[in-house]
């Protein structure tokens, strides 16, 4: 084998491990930054979450049948019908 | 080259040869060991919550909801917040700096809660603080939005022992959430999260840097639909409450049901509890009565009675009795009228709830003809609603040879049902003979039943339970304006120390509104009242009439004693929308 030539394979495996080396940390960097993003989108959707859920209880509570006859009492004016009243055609 | 430089050279390849022996001994004698304490400060099994499923109400209502929370905790054998730190985190926290100081000091600990399930706002705020080594934890909290009305039903969840191996959180903190009462309990398979596990390299400070590992991905409970109405379960809650404090009873219990379906819309007792509080420190309030207590029903029982003499071909509806003089005698036991009704129609013994007219019927009947008619309505039986703690009730045969035991299970006494039971023994009259499953899961579709009763006798028991409403019948108080009610009063004496209390009664009444096309079916029994009334009439009736009429009117179902047929009459939709 001639000279040139152990130098070419010498070379290229010297460029193949600095190469993958390079590759093994942009990997790492890459996800170590995923990593981050899923930590985020995770907090995100237990604050989606939490939202549904106070917005859930507040339906709840708007809907809940004193706070419904309450309003209709005493902001609309409504009453109970207690009278019945015919509707002749 | 000196004599220096080849001691240089010496140096170095000693020291080369130390560090190389070094590594070389490391990574061949003691390998095992070191991986597994570099493994244990940097590597830890972890938690991914998942969410118990929300118990809605038939359209929709949250009825039961989990929100995320957050534990803040520490892992000491990793790293300790700095004094200042825990000085802040203690102010933010609402803790004692000490306190927090004392629980981190034993460095052995890999996980230690500094304060439970605090809320989105205050994580947010530790969030942003980035303290070293402190940690949140995602947890759930339970909602009950209808608190003490629904309480019996929903029932409450807590944190069980049943955690399969490696399921939640490090340090003993993953007991899983489980259901403890009523529908969290029944439905616990169903509602129930599974968190996921994974395996986390964590940095020096404590922080996730990757998931090296997912082992089992989280299991979010399933959604249940309830077949409970929240409108009419306030209603009959409100109107339930207000009976139990004006009577001054000990206790109370509603059910309600759609006769098309079978669906529970209705069931609450009183006295209740707060389910947000967890469980009460008086069980009283916990027990389910409405499924759980099993009483004599006492008049409530006649229309079957009288629905027996139907079937024998011996008696109809305008069957005569002679209640004079206002007592009869059976063996060695007298029963007795209130008054002296003189001649009763077969309508009329219910209308006036004659135990005369009653007895008579019953002593022209076989011996198990009562026996079997209640039977077929479900008596002694599960009603398989799919509440828990359901009471099948008791009756029996044996004794009936007695004339004395033949009559008084005609009147009511003798045997046991729950409400419930009495409630679907109610609806199987209002559907013609028609004995439907009854859910407390909303039902799809009507459910089909068993054809118990011969659908024209079942109809004509109906038409004549609408007298006890009527004039001269025991249940006035249970009449609604505008729609025509079918019913039956009960009181039935407690059984106390020394047998039947005189003193002690349970008021009861069973009914079905309107009668020309029944849609619902209530019990209202109301245990012990004690303030001079206590007839089924004067105290149960007039709850059946309130919780109804309104009941109506949201339901949209017109009435039927008014002289316009039902297309005249506007229709509101009965359902609503659920989003």
């Amino acid at each position: 084998m001639s000279g040139t030539i152990r130098i070419l394979i010498w070379t290229s495996l010297a460029l193949g491990i600095a190469g993958s080396a390079l590759l093994v940390i942009k990997s790492t960097r890459q996800m170590g930054k995923l990593h981050h993003e899923l930590q985020l989108v995770g907090v995100a959707h237990d604050e989606q979450l939490m939202e549904q859920s106070r917005l859930l209880l507040e339906r709840s509570a708007k809907a809940a049948l004193p706070g419904v006859e309450k309003i209709a009492v005493e902001q609309l004016g409504m009453e109970f019908p207690i009278k019945i009243a015919r509707i002749e055609p | 080259m000196t004599w220096r430089h080849y001691v240089l050279l010496v140096v170095l390849f000693g020291f080369t040869l130390v560090l190389g022996g070094r590594v070389v001994y490391l990574a061949t004698t003691d390998r095992e060991f070191l991986q597994k304490e570099g493994d244990a400060r940097s590597i830890r099994n972890e938690a991914i919550g998942a969410q118990r499923g929300v118990i809605r109400d038939r359209f929709g209502e949250a009825l039961a909801i989990s929100t995320p929370a957050y534990n803040v905790v520490v892992d000491p054998s990793v790293q300790v917040p700095d004094p200042n730190a825990i000085r802040m985190l203690a102010t933010l926290l609402q803790l004692d700096a000490a306190q927090i100081s004392l629980k981190l000091q034993n460095r052995k600990r890999h996980h230690v809660v500094l304060k439970q399930r605090i809320t989105w706002d205050e994580a947010q705020i530790l969030r942003e603080k980035k303290f070293d080594g402190v940690k949140l934890e995602t947890v759930y909290r339970r909602y009950y939005p209808a608190g003490e009305v629904t309480a019996h039903v929903v029932g409450f969840s807590g944190l069980g022992s049943g955690n399969p191996a490696g399921v939640g959180t490090e340090g003993g903190e993953g007991a899983l959430e489980v259901g403890l009462e009523g529908i969290e309990m029944a439905f616990d398979d169903k509602l129930r999260a599974l968190p996921g596990r994974k395996v986390v390299l964590r940095d020096r400070k404590g922080q996730n840097v990757r998931d090296l590992e997912y082992v089992r991905a989280p299991k979010h409970g399933e959604d249940l639909t309830l077949s409970i109405d929240l409108r009419l379960q306030y209603l009959a809650y409100r109107e339930l409450k207000a009976a139990v404090a004006g009577h001054n009873a000990a206790s109370a219990s509603l059910v309600m049901l759609d006769v098309k379906t079978g669906d529970i819309l209705a069931l609450v007792n009183q006295p209740s509890y707060n389910p947000n509080e967890g469980a009460p420190k008086e069980s009283a309030g916990m027990r389910n009565l409405a499924i759980a207590d099993a009483l004599e029903p006492g008049s409530t029982a006649k229309p079957f009675a009288a629905l027996a003499g139907l079937e024998s071909g011996r008696f109809t509806a305008v069957s005569e009795f002679d209640t004079s003089p206002g007592y009869v005698r059976v063996v060695d036991k007298t029963v007795r009228d209130p008054v002296d009704y003189r001649l009763l129609t077969l309508t009329g013994v219910l209308q006036k709830s004659s135990q005369v007219g009653i007895v008579k019927l019953t002593l022209g009947l076989e011996r198990e003809s009562v026996y079997e008619v209640l039977k077929r309505a479900g008596v002694g039986e599960l009603v398989n609603s799919g509440l828990p703690n359901e009471s099948a009730g008791s009756i029996s045969p044996a004794g009936l040879k007695s004339d004395v035991v033949k009559v008084t299970m005609a009147y009511g006494y003798g045997f046991t049902v729950s409400p419930l039971q009495l409630a679907r023994a109610y609806l199987t009259l209002a559907r013609s003979g028609d004995k439907p499953a009854v859910s407390i899961l909303k039902s799809e579709k009507p459910g089909a039943g068993e054809q118990v009763y011969d659908p024209v006798l079942a109809r004509g028991i109906v038409n004549m339970l609408e007298s006890v409403t009527g004039e001269g019948g025991t249940a006035r108080g249970a009449r609604i304006e505008g729609y025509r009610v079918a019913g039956k009063t009960g009181t039935a004496r407690v059984v106390g120390p020394r047998g039947y209390d005189d003193k002690r009664h349970v008021a009861l009444f069973a009914g079905m509104v309107p009668v020309d096309r029944p849609e619902i079916v209530m019990v209202v029994i109301v245990h012990e009242p004690s303030r001079g009334q206590s007839g089924g009439g004067a105290v149960a009736a007039p709850v059946f009439s309130r919780v109804a009429e309104r009941s109506l009117r949201l339901l949209g179902i017109p009435g039927d004693s008014l002289p316009m047929t039902a297309g005249q009459i506007p229709q509101v939709p009965r359902t609503r929308t659920s989003t």
